[in-house]
């Protein structure tokens, strides 16, 4: 599809994220679904391609076929899928696939859960700890905090560079955040607020690690164009590990899924206007940005210190806060970026709106930095 | 109890990759069923994490580079930095090599 595009995202939903109960995994996903169908302008029964993301708090063997009971559809195409925090794009990107070899014509990705009212802290963090090896990583007590907080040692140890460098990228994902509605955490934050915070995992502080919470996200992706509707012009995957001891800190995919996606757009790294880059830590969001190349080696932390991820910055990143300030409720934490580039391109985020973007690029990974899914996106006009 | 204890590690009879996990394939060169053997657990100290379990109590985790080439994950004595020179007992406990 190179340059062109014949995939396109109709409509896009996501609800406000944070510590929200009274609704199970089922009820975000409808909730999510319903209003992503309204912004397409889209009847329930034109579906004929269902994606589901998994739920940690309702494991189900069938998520897109249950699903689909409850929301009233009988879509020829479902399907229930699990990459970890990837798995929002992964949809999409296999939605894309779809409508391109003609086998679906609209294709409704899905994602909710209520991970932060539907079971204990505990039963989560055991859950997600299991990314870790069986044998190798998980007997010694690790959890994922754990993993990113060894990750964030290597960064800095690496690079030669402190603490201060990777809790500065907080900052700036706060500002958006405050001007983002349906945002969990608004309050702004400073470089020393996040340093002093509550330590997690050393170096990683409390402002440092996305929160859990209740929500649900929805994409529309269709074979039929409108007037506001963003192309998806380039797509780019690698699955290169899947746990910390076997991952390679010089490349673990992010760089690969980005040539692709970019490669397939034909356009450069200086093209992109809206950056939304998957975020669980700092640390996540500096070795994505640094391995993609839109970042050079070790200057995450000054590229957000001078202003670069603001709304007027060169690279406006993650505008509605990220998974650290807008919240994260497991698949569709990582479909709200990809919300986020949509919204931005259809000029539909009054007062935060980035100038006439024109592309943007969208990034999320699963596991410990095991699975990437890169998107790039063009406005309609 | 010797000091520093082994860790088991698989080699491609191949291409000679060292890894710390098992697999079907070498991932490098696609060659069958790399063969297990035990290395000394003496490395270098890549990274450092402490967290704070639900029984209150803080331990320390380190990503050791072992001298034989593989990346292991392991538990250890609070004062340890990347950068140290560590070795592990047979309860995969790593403290620093004098």
């Amino acid at each position: 599809m190179t340059g062109g595009s014949d995939v396109w995202i109709r409509g896009v939903a996501r609800t406000p994220y944070g510590v929200q109960p009274g609704t199970d995994t089922l009820g975000w996903q409808v909730r999510a679904a319903r209003a992503a169908l309204d912004d397409a302008d889209l009847e329930p029964g034109a579906v004929d391609g269902l994606l589901v993301g998994y739920s940690t708090t309702t494991p189900h063997l069938m998520p897109a076929n249950a699903f689909a009971e409850r929301l009233g559809i009988r879509p020829a195409i479902a399907l229930g899928a699990s990459v970890g925090g990837a798995t929002g794009l992964a949809m999409v990107a296999t939605a894309s696939a779809l409508v391109q070899a003609g086998r679906a014509r609209r294709v409704l990705v899905v994602a909710g859960e209520d991970r932060a009212s539907g079971r204990s802290r505990a039963a989560t963090t055991a859950t997600l700890a299991d990314v870790g090896h069986p044998d190798l990583e998980v007997p010694l007590g690790a959890t994922v905090p754990a993993y990113y907080g060894l990750l964030a040692s290597r960064y800095l140890a690496d690079r030669g560079l402190g603490p201060r460098d990777l809790a500065a990228l907080a900052v700036p994902q706060r500002v958006h955040a405050s001007r983002t509605p349906g945002a969990q955490f608004t309050d702004l934050v400073s470089e020393a607020d996040v340093l002093e915070a509550r330590m997690i995992a050393n170096p990683l502080t409390l402002l440092q690690c996305c929160p859990v919470s209740d929500g649900g996200a929805a994409i529309l992706v269709s074979a039929a164009a409108d007037a506001r509707a963003p192309a998806i012009v380039g797509l780019g995957s690698a699955n290169r590990h899947q746990h910390l001891s076997t991952l390679d800190p010089s490349r673990t995919g992010a760089g690969d899924a980005a040539a692709m996606a970019l490669g397939e757009a034909g356009i450069s790294r200086e093209e992109i206007d809206v950056l939304a880059v998957y975020d669980s830590f700092t640390v996540t969001l500096a070795m994505i940005l640094e391995e993609t190349g839109f970042v050079a080696p070790g200057m995450s932390g000054a590229s957000a210190r001078g202003g670069r991820f603001g709304l007027d910055g060169d690279l406006p990143l993650n505008t509605h806060g990220g998974l650290m300030s807008y919240g994260h409720c497991g698949v569709a934490g990582g479909l709200a970026h990809l919300v986020e580039a949509v919204l931005q391109l259809r000029h539909d985020r009054p007062g935060h709106q980035v100038v006439r973007p024109r592309y943007a690029y969208v990034h999320a990974e699963g596991g410990v930095l095991s699975a990437h899914v890169a998107l790039v996106l063009r406005a309609a006009t | 109890m010797t000091w520093p204890a082994s860790t088991r590690v698989f080699r491609c009879d191949h291409c000679g990759a060292v890894e710390v996990v098992t697999r079907a394939f070498c991932v490098e060169c696609g060659g069958r069923d790399p063969i297990e053997h035990l290395v000394p657990s003496v490395g270098v100290c890549l990274a450092r994490t402490a967290v704070t379990g639900s029984d209150h109590t803080t331990s320390v985790l380190i990503l050791v580079q072992l001298d034989d080439g593989p990346v292991v994950m392991g538990r250890g004595c609070h004062g340890l930095v990347a950068g140290d020179r560590v070795g592990a007992d047979e309860t995969r406990w790593w403290s620093a090599v004098s």
